[in-house]
């Protein structure tokens, strides 16, 4: 036991060293890959924002230039608008229907159908962006769209400044609200069924139980979708490009923020392409921000 | 009895409505690719007047077989993208959450920080940094940016801070290695999590065509995503054939429908990541 | 158990794949090599090795390819020497431009030789990227056009092998027009044209005489521009376009067209731009020399050989004048491999008398050679043509007129910009002033200064 134990001493202070630097083995990749191919980037990008750089050559320093450029910019505003147009425009149609169908389908009466329903109205999701794009830029074809060939129009859904941005909508929302049904579903199930019943009891409809009993539990659900949409609704891109404009250049009347930023690196602008990437981490930065102070209050409520 | 199963009816036709307005666009892109082009030209939301098969070989022939080319490399990129990315956030997670040492909390409080930066920022620097290092027409060009899943961290460690330590110790005890350890028992136990982060984070890449579109010039390396909507008959970039596109719009739907269709459990949790306490 | 395989799946495709992008790491580095070798053989020992040249092109490669084979075929001195490869760019001429950046910002070979139009040539031209070709130009300079050697130059420097030049052609079914009554003599206006497009109308209420569309293509505009003086700019390079007037007359008279009803809706290049040739719905159009070419509205219009005539723009935008961007040229930019080989090649293929014969089955533009002008091989195959001799005398009658537009090294980013306010202009979604105030506004945000 004696030699043992000096042996043994011996292995655990190797075995010892040996295991301060296995934690840091361990989260090594993670940390290389986090640095060269996120941090380096990242700052990178910020240096290029206060440059003007073509790609070859001299590359001059602008300071602000790049910024307050762009916040110049009518195609900038433009793009920012339809952003939010894009944003705002599917956010409540999506989560008022999504919520709803949640609520159907986990009601007694469709329990059963929860099987076969649920997957269903799912799919749209499991459809690729960039097929569901295509086909809806079908569906509204002028000539050979399903919709104008079932109502015997000729309407240029997609050339019009004004129908363009809907279509992408109603592909947004057609795509989206499956997602968000299966998480408010899941949020649902969460919610006890024995507040419900109590409320019943108590002599309360139905319309009062959605409303005054399971709106206000699944708020903190209802907070984190808002913003994951957001956050994904900021970056937009193929949705808009695809359905309008297929490989073509996307007329500044429907073109997102992301655009500004694609349209800049195709013309060698990388430092106005990375200023614009800076001001939509920003625009990003005040809904997260608005996220943590909103759930930071809901957390305090809670107890 | 009769109000209930009359809402009960109501509700159910609703449901197969909305049902139908979600499968409506599937089922046309799904018919399309049975027409031919002059087909679609006059019809292209009816069941098809004369099914052929056309457009199928049309595509595999297409440009050289570069349809078949890009399906092959979009499913190895996305696949390689998705084990890289869960293995390297795995072992990271398993050491934030089960090991105690210098750093632990800040390093993690920074990354968590990072979540907040969308990848779209690095996306010039990126381009510029591999044009330099001219891998810009390269299959590690699509797959090393963004291996550093700041999400896939944080969702593996919460995880793994749910298991028992004593499982751990059991297993030192055992005399097991570190590596050992992290293999045969956490990895495991953490299946459901890894089963919903590689769904989330496959079809994140399969999906991807703002990335693959800037960075890539050549045919033969870019995934599917970014061939499809250039689909023309000819040399030229003049003529578009809708038929060709459906077609390939299907080829890459229908086995996402499918794999969905098995796994549909694992499909559904991992929508439900972060956002529902289960 | 599903996921315990699929992780060993995932390990060994991970292997696997790891091992191919290894090899497949560098496929431009990997060409690359093997050019760098060639050029070496070739230069060095002169024996059987043909250098191979790499062309880059927009629209489709066929054309291109068709034309070189039938220089290195014809000449055979070229043919044993060189061989050539055309690639891709993009759809048109902003996507050779942006792969010449890509490759000078990576340092990276592209190709040897790329064929752009005179709109990008300020740009790359002043960063001096462009190799010279004086010494080749000067071979063939007395049998060039001056309008063609105005092409080859950029100030001081002559960095460019003039391939078409794009004279402006109308291009009209002439017996519809006699059908209704229209002589394209007599139109000699804005308002002319106008009148005829009506009187056209009269019998053939679905035809029209031109078409603009969302979005009108940028050459569209830049043609009128080209000849009226227009100028986005000042000498110091401001943007002004709101006290441009040659770029106010020609809003003004694009949109009395489109308000006449006289131009059809429809997009250059969309399908139903080429079916409506097909079903008569545009039963003339104002372009330039390359529209005649074989594969664009031969094709389109096929079947209607005989039918279509081709004469010289009325005055539009106050000028007869102009050019569509003066036409393509082809350079060698400095990462090419061969630059001597491309350049005598390129030389030869555009500028020789055998050459520009060759080109204009190809390209229907003007041949640039004096001398094919007047060959009796090219009256030969322009008899037979699908214009008659129409075109080619529409574009020597153009020829005296033709101006090029004042190119500044940002008229990429320019183009872009202008042409959309430019087609909500004459759209009448924006009154012209604040059309041309928007684009003072967006150029001097985005690009700042011309110049600089």
């Amino acid at each position: 036991m004696q030699s043992k134990g000096n042996a043994s001493q011996k292995n655990s202070k190797n075995s010892n060293v040996k295991k301060k630097l296995i934690p840091y083995l361990f989260i090594l990749p993670f940390i290389i890959s986090f640095v060269l191919f996120f941090a380096i980037p990242a700052i990178y990008s910020l240096r290029l924002s206060f440059l003007n750089y073509k790609g070859y050559g001299q590359a001059k320093f602008v300071g602000l230039g790049n910024y307050s450029s762009l916040l110049e910019y009518s195609a900038f505003w433009k793009a920012v608008k339809n952003t939010f147009f894009y944003f705002l425009t599917h956010l409540v149609p999506v989560m008022l229907g999504a919520f709803l169908i949640a609520l159907v389908m986990q009601g007694k009466a469709m329990m059963r159908m929860q099987k076969v329903f649920k997957p269903v109205i799912f799919l749209p999701q499991i459809v690729p962006v960039m097929a569901t794009a295509l086909t809806f830029r079908i569906i509204f074809a002028k000539n050979t769209g399903a919709i104008n060939q079932i109502l015997g129009t000729n309407a240029a859904w997609l050339e019009n400044p004004a129908t363009m941005r809907w279509c992408v909508v109603l592909m947004v929302v057609w795509r989206s609200i499956g997602w968000f049904m299966v998480i408010f579903l899941a949020g649902l199930t969460t919610i006890s069924k024995d507040i419900n019943e109590a409320a019943i009891i108590d002599g309360a409809n139905n319309v009062q139980i959605v409303t005054k009993i399971t709106v206000p539990l699944m708020k903190p659900i209802f907070l984190f979708a808002f913003v994951m949409d957001a956050i994904g609704s900021f970056k937009i891109y193929t949705e808009p490009n695809i359905m309008i404009a297929g490989t073509s250049t996307l007329t500044t009347d429907a073109a997102p923020i992301m655009n500004i930023i694609t349209t800049n690196i195709r013309g060698g602008n990388f430092g106005m392409a990375s200023a614009a990437g800076w001001l939509l981490f920003l625009l990003i930065l005040i809904i997260s921000v608005m996220e943590m102070l909103l759930l930071r209050d809901k957390g305090t409520d809670k107890g | 009895m009769n109000k209930r199963k009359i809402i009960k009816i109501f509700l159910t036709i609703v449901l197969v409505l909305i049902s139908v307005i979600a499968l409506l666009p599937v089922i046309l892109m799904l018919f399309d690719s049975f027409k031919t082009g002059s087909e679609i030209a006059k019809n292209s939301w009816n069941i098809p007047k004369k099914w052929t098969f056309s457009n199928y070989k049309a595509l595999m022939d297409y440009n050289s077989g570069i349809m078949v080319r890009t399906f092959i490399n979009s499913l190895g990129i996305s696949t390689i993208y998705t084990a890289i990315t869960l293995i390297v956030a795995s072992l990271a997670a398993f050491a934030f959450s089960k090991y105690r040492f210098k750093g632990n909390k800040v390093i993690f409080m920074l990354l968590l920080i990072t979540m907040m930066v969308p990848g779209e920022i690095t996306l010039p620097a990126i381009y510029l940094m591999f044009s330099k290092a001219h891998m810009l027409n390269t299959y590690s060009v699509q797959i090393f940016p963004g291996i550093a899943n700041v999400f896939c961290l944080f969702m593996l460690k919460q995880y793994m801070d749910s298991l028992p330590n004593s499982l751990i110790e059991a297993a030192r005890i055992d005399g097991a290695g570190e590596f050992y350890t992290y293999r045969k028992i956490i990895v495991p136990l953490c299946k459901p999590t890894i089963g919903a982060l590689a769904i989330l984070t496959f079809l994140g890449k399969w999906n991807d065509y703002l990335w693959p579109s800037m960075l890539l010039t050549k045919k033969e390396v870019m995934p599917i995503m970014v061939i499809l909507p250039t689909l023309n008959t000819s040399n030229s970039t003049y003529s578009i054939p809708w038929e060709l596109i459906l077609t390939g719009c299907t080829i890459v739907t229908v086995p996402l429908i499918i794999v969905f269709l098995i796994f549909q459990e694992q499909f559904m949790a991992s929508v439900t990541l972060g956002a529902v306490k289960e | 158990m599903k996921n315990k395989t699929v992780k060993k799946a995932l390990a060994i495709l991970l292997g696997c794949t790891m091992a191919f992008s290894m090899v497949a790491c560098g496929p431009d580095n990997e060409g690359g090599e093997n050019k760098a070798e060639k050029t070496e053989d070739s230069t060095d020992t002169g024996t059987g090795e043909k250098t191979k040249l790499i062309g880059m092109c927009w629209g489709s490669t066929e054309t291109y390819s068709k034309l070189s084979d039938a220089i290195l075929a014809e000449n055979a001195e070229l043919g044993d020497k060189y061989e050539i490869e055309w690639v891709l760019g993009g759809e048109g001429d902003g996507e050779v431009a942006e792969k010449i950046r890509l490759a000078l910002s990576a340092n990276e070979y592209m190709a040897d030789i790329a064929v752009l139009n005179y709109t990008q040539i300020p740009e790359f031209a002043e960063e001096g990227v462009l190799n010279d070709l004086s010494e080749n130009i000067k071979t063939y300079e007395s049998d060039l056009t001056p309008a063609a050697l105005n092409l080859s130059k950029y100030k001081a420097q002559t960095i460019a092998v003039p391939f078409e030049v794009k004279s402006k052609v109308w291009y009209y079914r002439q017996d519809i027009f006699d059908e209704c009554g229209v002589d394209t003599a007599a139109v000699k206006n804005t308002d002319d044209l106008i009148a005829a497009g009506k009187k056209i109308q009269e019998k053939y209420p679905n035809s029209y005489i031109w078409n603009f569309g969302k979005p009108t293509a940028g050459y569209d505009f830049y043609m009128t521009l080209s000849g009226n003086g227009a100028k986005f700019c000042d000498d110091e390079g401001n943007y002004c376009l709101s006290k441009d007037e040659g770029v106010r007359k020609m809003l003004e008279d694009y949109k009395k067209l489109v308000d006449a009803g006289v131009v059809m809706d429809v997009a250059d290049w969309s399908t139903d731009w080429e079916a409506a040739f097909a079903d008569e719905s545009i039963v003339s159009t104002l372009g330039a020399g390359w529209l005649g070419q074989d594969s664009f509205l031969p094709t389109y219009a096929e079947g209607q050989k005989g039918k279509w005539n081709c004469t010289t723009w009325p005055e539009i935008g106050g000028t007869t004048a102009g050019s569509d961007a003066g036409g393509s040229v082809m350079v060698v930019p400095t990462f090419s491999r061969h630059p001597e080989a491309a350049a005598e090649f390129i030389s030869y293929m555009c500028l020789s008398e055998q050459g520009s014969l060759s080109c204009y089955d190809i390209t229907a533009c003007l041949p640039i050679n004096v001398k094919a002008q007047e060959n009796d091989l090219l009256n030969e195959k322009v008899e037979n043509g699908f214009f008659g001799d129409s075109i080619i005398n529409a574009q020597l009658a153009a020829l005296d007129n033709l101006a090029i537009f004042n190119y500044t090294p940002k008229a990429a980013s320019e183009q872009d910009i202008v042409t959309e306010y430019f087609t909500k202009a004459i759209y009448g979604e924006m009154s012209i002033d604040d059309a041309l105030k928007a684009c003072d506004n967006d150029l001097s945000t985005a690009i700042g200064n011309a110049y600089q």
